[in-house]
Parts: structure tokens; sequence; C-alpha cells
């Protein structure tokens, strides 16, 4: 049915040509229904889109696995380039929020420094270690063709409709309310506190990796200076490109959109569309009800600028995972893992919901909007992180921690 | 599950997935254009003056969650 070919440069790369085609004629036909009926910049923004999914998927760049690593193993390469990418994003978006730029427009990533996003990011990081996957990560699987996350993405999308409707309750809870460093502090003191702040979280990261191992693996070497347009399209990608490629989208995102790049609004927003084509009644939802959410909801998809990137980083994937050959890869079913797969789903939805967005729009938009909210989800998400990977140990998905040696 | 298992589930959510976004558009009128004398403003200036058309209906902060309902989502002030 598939067809594959081997190039002749490695005489390793075998691309799914077929499944490449109907993902290149998908992108070209959805990018000219956007431009055609909605406007050039969410066709802009949906192409940025696709090359986040060819990045993630390339570069492997998923959260969830990265810090489940660090976490059983010490393995803190993903971490430390996870951390790189808020540096990178913090100093590419900073100024661009402080005005240092008149000709640019953009607003931060702001949340409430309150119990909803503890409380959210928290269940957030339970949910990405059962559902195998963050925002982005479940996202670029689902394009990858992995029939797990299907299931993990249909629960995130309840999940997230569902925290919809508690978010009003959630909100009454204690809260600082909105607090911004840039605001706080002026651009350049939030950028050197911020750069202050990272580079302690990637000294102890180093350093709890140093213990198990030494020398502790890089995340820089020659490979990552081999760029070659063979790899930049059939991958696999160095994680250093991925850190690179996220940042420049991000800041394009930032620039074109008007904001950082979010995710899981259009969850909700698609959980919301299909309730109400089911019949239900969204009128007593305050949070359907008023602002950005109810126009939304009262407009075509297409126009929802979430929503379409979320589209492109889909597609994107399933074009990147064809090139590479790893579209579709055969994958173990039983019961436990459909389970957790639909437990972390609402997890991820619901927590993504409350913490104002999920490990792009509320971690690295936050971050690198100097939002305080960002840090706050960072803690609890990652304490979320500890204890859904004892979990999956307890339901059978891992092995005990240590016991691999 | 086996590629080929896999290959037709996944088309298959694709392809109901790309009919439920079909019906939305149509169901729903398309925006407003962007009026001739906005669009020479835009050409002129640039990607970020098109933004500041539609910067009221940006999800930006919070992903388009006021922090308190009732409150603007995207202001800092």
């Amino acid at each position: 049915m598939s067809q594959t070919v081997t190039d002749p440069k490695s005489g390793t790369a075998n691309a799914d040509r077929s499944m490449a085609f109907l993902a290149f004629v998908a992108i070209v036909f959805l990018g000219y229904i956007i431009l055609r009926d909605i406007s050039l910049k969410h066709a802009v923004l949906f192409m940025i889109g696709t090359g986040l999914g060819m990045a993630l998927l390339h570069a492997s760049f998923g959260f969830s696995g990265g810090w489940r690593n660090f976490i059983r193993d010490g393995d803190s390469r993903a971490v430390r380039a996870h951390i790189l990418l808020l540096a990178l994003a913090s100093a590419m978006a900073i100024p661009i929020l402080a005005g240092v730029f008149p000709s640019l427009h953009a607003s931060p990533a702001m949340g409430p420094v309150g119990i909803s996003v503890i409380v959210g990011s928290f269940l957030f990081g339970i949910g990405m270690q059962l559902g195998g996957g963050c925002g982005s990560g479940t996202l670029y699987t689902v394009g990858g063709g992995h029939v797990r996350m299907l299931i993990t993405l249909s629960f995130f999308i309840i999940g997230a409709t569902l925290g919809s409707l508690h978010l009003g309750w959630w909100l009454q809870m204690p809260s600082l309310g909105k607090i911004s460093l840039i605001t706080e502090l002026g651009w350049p003191v939030a950028l050197v506190a911020q750069f202050a702040l990272l580079g302690l979280l990637f000294f102890i990261a180093s350093a709890i990796e140093s213990r198990s191992r030494q020398p502790i693996m890089k995340i820089f070497d020659d490979e990552a200076l081999g760029i070659t347009r063979h790899r930049l399209l059939y991958g696999p990608w160095p994680i250093l490109w991925g850190v690179v490629a996220l940042a420049i989208f991000g800041l394009l995102t930032l620039i074109i959109a008007g904001y950082p790049w979010s995710i899981t609004f259009a969850f909700g927003l698609w959980g919301a569309k299909i309730w109400t084509a089911l019949g239900g009644d969204l009128s007593n939802w305050a949070f359907w009800s008023g602002g950005y959410p109810e126009k939304a909801l009262g407009r075509t998809v297409l126009a929802d600028i979430t929503s379409v990137m979320d589209f492109g980083i889909i597609l994107g994937a399933v074009l990147a995972a064809s090139l590479a050959n790893r579209f579709a890869p055969e994958g173990e079913f039983n019961i436990g893992n459909i389970m957790t797969a639909i437990i972390g789903g609402l997890l991820l939805g619901y927590g993504a919901r409350l913490a104002f967005g999920c490990n792009i729009g509320a971690l690295l938009g936050g971050i690198s909007s100097a939002s305080v909210h960002g840090w706050l989800w960072l803690v609890f998400a990652f304490m979320g992180n500890i204890v859904g990977t004892h979990l999956r140990v307890m339901f059978g998905i891992d092995e005990p921690i240590g016991s691999s040696g | 599950m086996k590629r080929r298992a896999s290959k037709i589930i996944f088309g298959s959510a694709l392809s109901v997935a790309a009919i439920a976004v079909a019906i939305d558009h149509t169901r729903h009128p398309l925006p407003e254009p962007i009026a001739v004398e906005q669009r020479a403003t835009s050409a002129d200036e640039g990607v970020a003056t098109i933004e500041d058309q539609q910067s009221e209906e940006a999800p930006c902060a919070m992903d388009g969650a006021p922090c308190a309902m009732g409150e603007a989502p995207c202001s800092m002030d």
C-alpha cells in the first residue's frame, strides 16, 4: 500500500512517500482554505504550526519523557534543553513585550498566581505521565500516528471542556492575581532575574545527573553543527535543533499573532463546539458567555489562531513522520494503557484549563512573558510529574525505579 | 497493533475530524474582510499593524479566559 524509497545518499532513510504526499496535499489544501476564507495572518500561522509539528517530531521534543527520564534515572539532557528553550524564548520575548521595539505589538501570557494554577499544573503534571504526552507532545505524537495518543487527545478535549465549566469556581479560590516581573522590576532586571533562575536550574539538573554518571551527557556536540537539507527534511534532529526551531517559531508566533504560542485553548473550544453540535447548552457556562471564548465559539474554528496552529502541528508531524518512515508505529494495546490514556487525557485537559495553559501556553508562554504564574506552573507540574512517574510504576506501565540498573 | 491497522484507525479519525471542521466552517459566517483603507495601512506598516485590528479578539493571556470573570484577559495593567 505505501511506497517506500531508499535515499541514495545515506542508503538508510526510507520515506513513506504516499503518506508524505497525502500530508503535503492536506497542508496545501487547508492552508489555501484558511488563506481564502480567513486571512493571510491565519494562513501564515498555520504554516508556522506545520513547522512546529515537523520540529517537534524530528527532534522528538517531548516534555513528558524528558522529565520522566530525569525523575527516574537522573538523565537531564531533555530538562537542560527545556531550560535553554525557556532562556532563549525569554531573551526574544521580554524586550518585545516591554515595548522596546515600538513597531511590534504583543501581549504577554499572564495568569493568576493562585490556587487554580497550583492545582491545575499539578493535575497536568500527573496527566503528562499517565497520558504519555504534554500539550505539544500529544499533538505531535497524534500526528506521528500513535493510536493510543488519539485516546489521550480525545479525553484531553473532554477534560479541557469540563475545566471550562468549573473554572469560575476555581478562580474564586485565593489568588495574588497576575504578577508580571516586567512591570514589577523593569524588563532588563526581569530578564537578568529569569536568566539567573534558569541558570540555577540548569546547574541543579547537571549536578543531579553528575551523581549518577560522569561526565554528564552533552546536549551540544558536533552532530548539532552538521546541518544538511537531507537531515532537516528526514530527521532525526539533535535536540538542540529542536530548541532553536521552537524558539524561532515561537518568536514568529508572538510577532504575527500578537501573543505567545498556545495550544490548549483550542481543545476546550473544540469540545464546546462538539457539545453544542450534540445539542448541549452552553448559555449558562460563564467561560463561554463573554470575551474571546464567546466570539471564538460563534465563528468558524478556522478563525481561531490556536486551532489553526494545532491543525498545522498535527499535519506537520504527519509529514515529518512519513518522511522519516516513523508514521503509525506498531503499538501494544491493553486495557491498562487504554485506561491510563483516558485518565491522563482528562487530567491534562482539566489541569490545563485551570492552570491557564499547558507546557506551552503556561510554561513557555508564561515564563517567556516574565509572568510569575509560569514559574508556579513549573514547580507544581514537576511535582505532578514525580507523582505521575510513580503512578506509572504502580499501574505496571514502567518497571520499578532503579530496577533497570 | 500492526502498522496497517494503526494507519486505518488514524485515517478514519482524521477523516472524521476533517468532516467536523468542514461542517463547522460552513455553519458559521466568515469574518469580515479587512477594509480597503485598513489593508493599505497594513501594507505600509507591516504585520504588527494587521494584529492591531484584531488585538481585542486575541486569546493571549490566560488562553482567552478572564482572570476573574468579566475582567479583560489581555491587559497587564
